[in-house]
């Protein structure tokens, strides 16, 4: 007797999607380096990562297509019979862009402002995996006394692109574009 | 009116309505996040997210409802195809023009998006775009020539200063080391002031900040890129623009500045120069259009994709609105029909006391009003009907004449008790039976099925027939009268029969006839003949004496023949008078196999030549009858078998008796059988009639007598053809019948 017809279509289903989910991404973002700093009272964060930009990505980028890369960072307190505790959690904007008429790629942080200019994209991109004394937070906010957990982990922002690239930045692995999360312990 | 699947159905509806608005109103947002991005952008996922959520939940609705049609197909429910019919049409008369509009709407979309773009217009950005990097360049290279003026004029001096660690400026503690730095020597801000740059600093060759001057004197100053110290270190001059971080230009200049000295000691020279207010504004102008521009042109496809993606959700939208749409109309629509054809379907199966609830005041609720006045109408009519019936049901019982009404097809529609008793008709006689095979099921009631078949055959209106039956209580004559029952129509629809018992009536008839003949007989015949007898008795004593003795014998001889002939006639009237009289029965119990052998005896006696062989029933029972009287019968019956057998001394009699069971009811039943010629076929009908004999020397009143005396006892007696040859007289006699002994006292059955 064959199979039943559904039964095959819905294995052939999931199979697919295992695919494609288990599909290794060709593009990616890897951080190969964090640590984090106290300076005049204040948490700084520096980090070194790579990004691998797809096709679509860099292709858009050269056509003066913004993108944005999400920052999230993660302070957590372990604790032994009960779940970690969260003192921190913030978020920082990095943005990737053309400028044509000077012929340059800008590469700025949202919340301080800080940007370089680039005469090429590369020299753009490694600059964005440059991370350098971003400040989190005032010291006071942190328990240093202690050792704690800092998770970092950078993303491409699929919501800040422009709207008709959306669903199908949303469809194509292509555009998802995650570190992970990279996490370390910061002992006082 | 229950409110329960009222209520019901108006949360079903305005949920989906709810879901249908929200989709809608989701899919304008998405409408505009597509046109908009910056006002909606964020929202789009979401929306997108949820307008494929709505569209399945609507597809989830429609395919219960389809299920719940398929099932309804299934089992054949009333107004389900009717539902699939109107489905049908709803959904090809939404779904046309919308296909139609979409297939339109897609080309149009696409032919809009691409009139956008024109490579006319991308060569003029483009072109613009290069004007205005050619006009800024040559004010480039103006300020260009301008800083290295002030290089060499700055060469002409000797730095005296201590430098400032650059790499101490890149760190937050920047601002603190800028506020310690000193304002640059007069100089330098000279310079500056005539050159009309923005910001004017000079660092060592290792990137250490020696002096700055700058227009606005409490920010730090603007640090060169490392690649462009790089790039003057190699001794070229860097000349660029560049975005500062509120949208304005500059133009940032760095330049070697030698030693006159003829010191290795090398120094860097970098000045940031403001580009024009106006020319800012038409380059950022040209810059904003050349970037969208180039957006757009990358974002086509995705547009066009989007946009149709838009587009698709809401022909979509509008496909599964307009489906649901539909069922909801084709059922509603058909939920009064379907209700029609339930109600119709009942009162076809006989329940007239259905009602429909009428939901609308329109068309439909009227013939759902028609319908229940009909079905009220329907049931009162019945009840008046079954009334009707019931006392046509009283008045036939109560009847003594059995009545039976027919079909076309002769089937029993009424058959009263007194036909069901007059007929002796056992058993259920289920309606519409026919009553010709109900005469079959029952032997007795065959002489029926024969006389009535051809005569309902002839479809006749009006027709009276006499049947004899030989019931449980022995012979029976029925007068059956029947009328076709018709409705205007030619053919008849059915028949009606009255069955009336006349037995008793016709031998009251006969004996009352028999009477009169016999009361002629001896009142014209038996008469005369005393006088006839007296005279010729007279004549032969007066004048017997007186003739000569040759004449005297002939004269005795003559009035003795005269005498003798008129006895003859005395005992033949007697004979007929004792046939005509109604004589009073003495029943008693009665041996018939003792009284049979008797009479066999005494013939025997008389033939004995003749073989009579007897073959009795030693079980049969005694009956309730006049001996004498079936003596008689015996005696006329055994003396016709020899009588007609040619000649005696071969004569062979077979008398046999048996117990039969017949209509019903046990009955003696009496063989006498003979080998002789047979009756000849013309007297066969009327053999049992007086003076109807083949006999020459036969009074013609012998089989009469027993055919008068067989029925005062009940009984029936036939006269038939062997097949082989002789002839054979059948008597049948009741056993189980009520009779009247001498006595006066009453038993019923056998004795």
């Amino acid at each position: 007797m064959g199979a039943h017809p559904t039964r095959t279509r819905h294995l052939a289903i999931i199979v697919l999607c295992t695919c494609w989910l288990g599909e290794p991404h060709a593009s990616d973002i890897s951080v190969q380096a964090a640590r984090t700093e106290l300076v005049n009272d204040m948490l700084l964060i520096s980090a070194d990562a790579s990004f691998n930009f797809s096709k679509d990505a860099l292709d858009a980028l050269n056509s003066g297509i913004p993108i944005f890369i999400d920052l999230d960072v993660r302070i957590t307190r372990p604790r032994k019979f009960l779940w970690d505790r969260e003192e921190l959690h913030t978020h920082r904007k990095y943005l990737i862009e053309r400028h044509a008429l000077s012929e340059q790629f800008i590469v700025s942080e949202t919340f301080t402002g800080d940007r370089g200019l680039h005469r090429s994209l590369e020299l753009a991109i490694e600059d964005l995996g440059t991370i350098r004394a971003l400040p989190l937070a005032e010291a006071k906010e942190i328990d240093q006394t202690s050792a704690y957990d800092v998770s970092l982990r950078l993303r491409l922002d699929i919501e800040s692109l422009p709207a008709p690239l959306i669903p199908i930045a949303y469809i194509s692995p292509s555009w998802h574009m995650s570190s992970g999360w990279y996490q370390w312990t910061r002992t006082p | 009116m229950d409110t329960h699947p009222l209520r019901r159905r108006l949360i079903a509806v305005g949920s989906v309505t709810l879901l249908a608005l929200s989709l809608l109103g989701s899919l304008i947002l998405m409408s505009a996040s597509t046109q908009n991005s910056e006002r909606f952008g964020t929202l789009y996922a979401i929306l997108l997210a949820s307008n494929c959520a709505g569209l399945l939940a609507f597809v989830i609705v429609i395919g219960i409802n389809v299920r719940r049609l398929t099932m309804q197909l299934r089992s054949r429910e009333a107004g389900a195809k009717l539902t699939l019919r109107m489905l049908l049409i709803f959904v090809t008369l939404a779904i046309t023009p919308v296909v139609v509009l979409y297939s339109f709407s897609l080309d149009f979309l696409r032919r809009g998006i691409d009139s956008w773009f024109d490579v006319r217009v991308e060569h003029a950005l483009d072109d613009a775009l290069e004007l205005g990097r050619e006009s800024l360049d040559l004010r480039m290279r103006q300020l260009l020539s301008q800083t290295e003026m002030m290089a060499d004029e700055l060469a002409q001096g000797s730095p005296g200063r201590s430098a400032l660690n650059l790499d101490a400026l890149r760190t937050p503690d920047a601002f603190v080391v800028a506020s310690r730095w000193e304002p640059g020597p007069a100089r330098l801000d000279a310079m500056r002031v005539r050159s009309g740059a923005e910001e004017l600093t000079l660092f060592n060759n290792g990137g250490d900040l020696l002096v700055s001057s700058s227009r606005i004197t409490d920010i730090v100053p603007h640090l060169p890129p490392k690649p462009v110290l790089n790039q003057v270190r190699q001794g070229q001059s860097y000349i660029g623009l560049d975005p500062m971080q509120q949208g304005d230009l500059f133009v940032r200049v760095a330049v070697n500045v030698g030693d006159s000295s003829g010191s290795s000691t090398k120094r860097i020279l970098h000045a940031l120069y403001p580009v024009a207010t106006r020319v800012n504004e038409l380059a950022e102008s040209i810059q904003y259009a050349y970037a969208k521009y180039d957006e757009l042109s990358f974002l086509r496809e995705k547009l066009k994709l989007s946009f149709a993606m838009t587009l698709t959700l809401v022909l979509l939208f509008s496909i599964v609105t307009a489906v649901w749409a539909a069922f909801h109309s084709a059922r509603r629509l058909t939920a009064p029909i379907r209700d029609l054809a339930e109600g119709t379907a009942a009162v076809a199966a006989g329940d007239y006391e259905k009602n429909l609830p009428v939901e609308s005041s329109d068309e439909i609720g009227f013939l759902v009003r028609s319908f229940n006045d009909m079905t009220r109408r329907i049931a009162l009519a019945r009840e008046e009907v079954e009334t009707q019936h019931e006392y046509l049901n009283t008045v036939l019982r109560q009847l003594s004449s059995g009545v039976v009404t027919l079909d076309e097809h002769a089937g029993i529609t009424t058959i009263n008790s007194a036909a069901l008793k007059m007929l002796e008709i056992d058993g259920p006689t289920s309606s519409g039976s026919s009553l010709f095979s109900v005469c079959t099921r029952h032997d007795h009631l065959l002489p029926v099925s024969d006389v009535l078949e051809p005569l309902i055959a002839e479809h006749r209106q009006h027709w009276q027939a006499q049947v004899t039956i030989f019931a449980s209580d022995g012979r029976r004559v029925l007068m059956c009268r029947g009328t076709a029952l018709s409705t205007g129509q030619e053919t008849a629809v059915g028949y009606v029969i009255v069955f009336e018992n006349i037995t008793a009536i016709i031998q009251g008839q006969r004996d009352a006839a028999w009477s009169e003949v016999a009361r002629r007989l001896a009142h014209e015949i038996k008469n005369p003949l005393t006088p006839i007898h007296l005279a010729a008795e007279r004549m032969h004593q007066k004048y017997l004496g007186k003739l000569a003795d040759g004449e005297q014998e002939p004269f005795k001889r003559l009035t003795g023949t005269i005498i003798q002939q008129v006895e003859a006639m005395k005992s033949m009237v007697d004979t007929f008078s004792d046939y005509a009289k109604t004589p009073v029965i003495n029943e008693t119990p009665v041996d018939v196999n003792s009284l049979l052998a008797g009479v066999v005896e005494l013939f025997r006696g008389a033939h004995p030549a003749a073989r009579l062989e007897v073959n009795f029933d030693a079980e049969l029972p005694e009956l309730s009858a006049d001996a004498t009287r079936l003596r008689q019968v015996f005696n006329n019956l055994v003396k016709n078998a020899l009588e007609a057998s040619p000649n005696a001394t071969n004569a062979h009699i077979i008398v046999t008796t048996s117990k039969t069971r017949y209509a019903s009811a046990d009955h003696a039943e009496i063989r006498i059988r003979d080998h002789g010629e047979g009756i000849p076929i013309e007297l066969l009908q009327n053999v049992f009639e007086p003076y109807v004999t083949n006999k020459t020397g036969g009074t013609g009143l012998g089989l009469a007598i027993v055919k008068k005396i067989v029925e005062e006892h009940n009984g029936v007696v036939t006269l038939r053809n062997r097949d082989d040859r002789g002839a054979v007289a059948i008597i049948r006699l009741p056993i189980d019948r009520e009779t009247k002994f001498a006595d006066g006292t009453l038993k019923r059955g056998a004795v």
